[in-house]
């Protein structure tokens, strides 16, 4: 969907960035799961959180790595960090995912060495937790908001992105952590509930994503709008934002409880819709039909 | 030239240059014919590699007479720059006399101020991997010239000078003949001003490189290795 440089011009961001948002949101959803595992769950739930945010630091050092990538001169990715411009959302995103990373990375250790005494959080982890998922939930709502500044291109300019994106990071999140769970953590068995969870992420999801597409058929601009519905793009949300990303993970959830095999699909299925859905939000807002007063 | 005295060669550089608090440019589509000259003095004097432009003319076609408008555009210049504030580096900066430029050291190629302008006037230059655009010519200006493309236009229809300052010629041009913004609905103020604006052209002007026909651009570009062009 991006060629050479000619075509950096209507899309400048391509599939790193996509994937880069995609990390991000797992990242954020499996930091908040964590931290409230930690608060709120019995201990039996503490490793599955303490792999959490080590998945959380992970995910947002390997998202950092495509999105360093996906710059047209990698070898200057520094300046980003050492220049800063506080007109600039990138320039905050790049220091709040720093921070985050790396207080993930120390909760994660902390928690290593045996932070957690009979279930109890100790200061310093009620502390550092409270603050992951501070910035776990800017992590979450941050690529929405860059998108959204974006004047050049009005189908990004919904404010309903936003917690689309954030309800997407916390249902992916919730998955990379079922994931784990079910490729080697000691608790195999669902969360408790973990279903009924499942199914407001996904009505949540669903409302923002049915309001986001009554946005884009009424905004002017009608042949993105198609190219998103039933043109090219279209295969992104109904087969993967609907029907891998809510529908297959939704059916798992009906009947008795579900066994590894289940939970194991669940989980793929959810982090490939939120792939296909910032995929298809990320190349449905560029392109020449999608800049602003092609239509008026 | 504008319709300001022309600084002789044997002077550039010599005369002190007025100060001016809104560098800006009026493009008469009247008298454009669509020649390309400015987009090829814009290319000579600034190098831009095949597949990059800093000025192009899109050709569109009339939706009323059979016939073709020309379409000269560049960085808009915004007093509302969305480029400036998305570039987390500060490589964008604003010039003492408005003008928008790129600090070249500064640049990372993150590509948020391609994405950010609304009118696809910054590129990223595939020689130097990093983001390239219109400057109004500050080598040539600052030394008492006007820019390359206006320098070039054989029907004036590019002119350059202060639209804040009400006895610059430009100004009472742009004035006199009722100059607006394309794009104007983008809120970006932009300091390049138009003459003969219609409002067909802006669903017509769609962002391809050079030529808009039908509903799809054809973007010439060269990809690295061969020697003709391809569509």
């Amino acid at each position: 969907m991006s060629g050479g440089h000619a075509d950096l011009i209507l899309t400048p961001f391509g599939w790193p960035v996509v994937i880069y948002m995609t990390l991000a949101g797992i990242s954020a959803g499996a930091a908040l799961t964590s931290c409230w595992l930690l608060w709120k769950a019995e201990e039996g739930w503490h490793r599955l959180a303490r792999h959490g945010l080590l998945l959380s630091a992970a995910g947002i050092f390997f998202g950092s790595l495509f999105l360093i990538a996906d710059l047209e001169a990698p070898s200057r990715f520094w300046m980003i960090l050492v220049y800063f411009n506080p007109a600039s959302w990138i320039s905050w995103g790049v220091r709040i995912i720093t921070l985050f990373g790396m207080l993930s990375l120390f909760t994660w250790l902390l928690l290593h060495r045996g932070g957690a005494t009979n279930g109890e959080l100790p200061t310093s982890l009620k502390l550092t937790t409270g603050l992951i998922a501070f910035l776990g939930l800017a992590i979450g709502l941050y690529p929405a908001w860059v998108l959204m500044q974006s004047v050049a291109r009005p189908l990004w300019g919904s404010p309903l992105i936003a917690p689309l994106f954030l309800a997407s990071a916390v249902h992916t999140g919730l998955a990379a952590l079922v994931l784990i769970q079910v490729m080697g953590g000691s608790e195999r068995r669902e969360a408790p509930g973990g279903r009924r969870l499942e199914g407001v992420l996904v009505v949540v999801q669903a409302l923002l994503l049915g309001l986001y597409v009554l946005f884009l058929t009424s905004g002017g601009y009608d042949a993105a709008a198609a190219r998103l519905l039933h043109g090219e793009l279209a295969p992104w949300l109904w087969v993967g934002v609907i029907l891998l990303g809510w529908l297959i993970p939704l059916a798992t959830t009906l009947g008795s409880a579900a066994g590894s095999g289940r939970l194991l699909l669940r989980a793929v299925c959810v982090l490939v819709g939120g792939l296909a859905l910032r995929t298809w939000i990320i190349f449905g807002g560029q392109g020449a039909d999608a800049l602003i007063s092609t239509l008026r | 030239m504008s319709d300001s005295e022309p600084v002789p060669w044997e002077n550039v550089g010599r005369e002190p240059q007025k100060a001016r608090s809104r560098a800006g440019m009026v493009v008469d589509l009247e008298r454009c014919i669509g020649c390309h000259a400015c987009s090829v003095a814009c290319k000579t004097e600034h190098s831009v590699p095949l597949g990059g432009f800093r000025t192009r003319v899109r050709y569109l076609e009339r939706p009323d007479r059979p016939t073709l408008a020309f379409l000269p555009l560049l960085c808009m210049q915004c007093q509302d720059a969305p480029c400036l504030d998305a570039c987390p580096t500060e490589a964008l900066r604003r010039g003492a006399d408005g003008r928008v430029e790129i600090d070249q050291d500064r640049c990372c190629g993150n590509k948020a101020c391609v994405a950010a302008c609304p009118y696809q006037a910054i590129f990223i230059n595939s020689e130097t991997g990093l983001a390239d655009k219109c400057d109004f010519c500050t080598h040539r200006t600052e030394v008492g010239l006007d820019p390359a493309c206006v320098a070039a236009c054989p029907c004036d229809a590019l002119r350059f000078g202060d639209l804040d300052d009400a006895q610059d010629p430009v100004s009472q041009y742009a004035e006199q003949r009722g100059a607006r913004p394309f794009k104007e609905d983008a809120g970006t103020r932009p300091s390049v001003l138009y003459v003969g604006h219609e409002d067909w052209m802006e669903p017509a002007a769609k962002s391809g490189i050079q030529i808009s026909r039908e509903d799809r651009d054809i973007v010439y570009e060269q990809p690295v290795g061969e020697t003709e062009p391809s569509r």
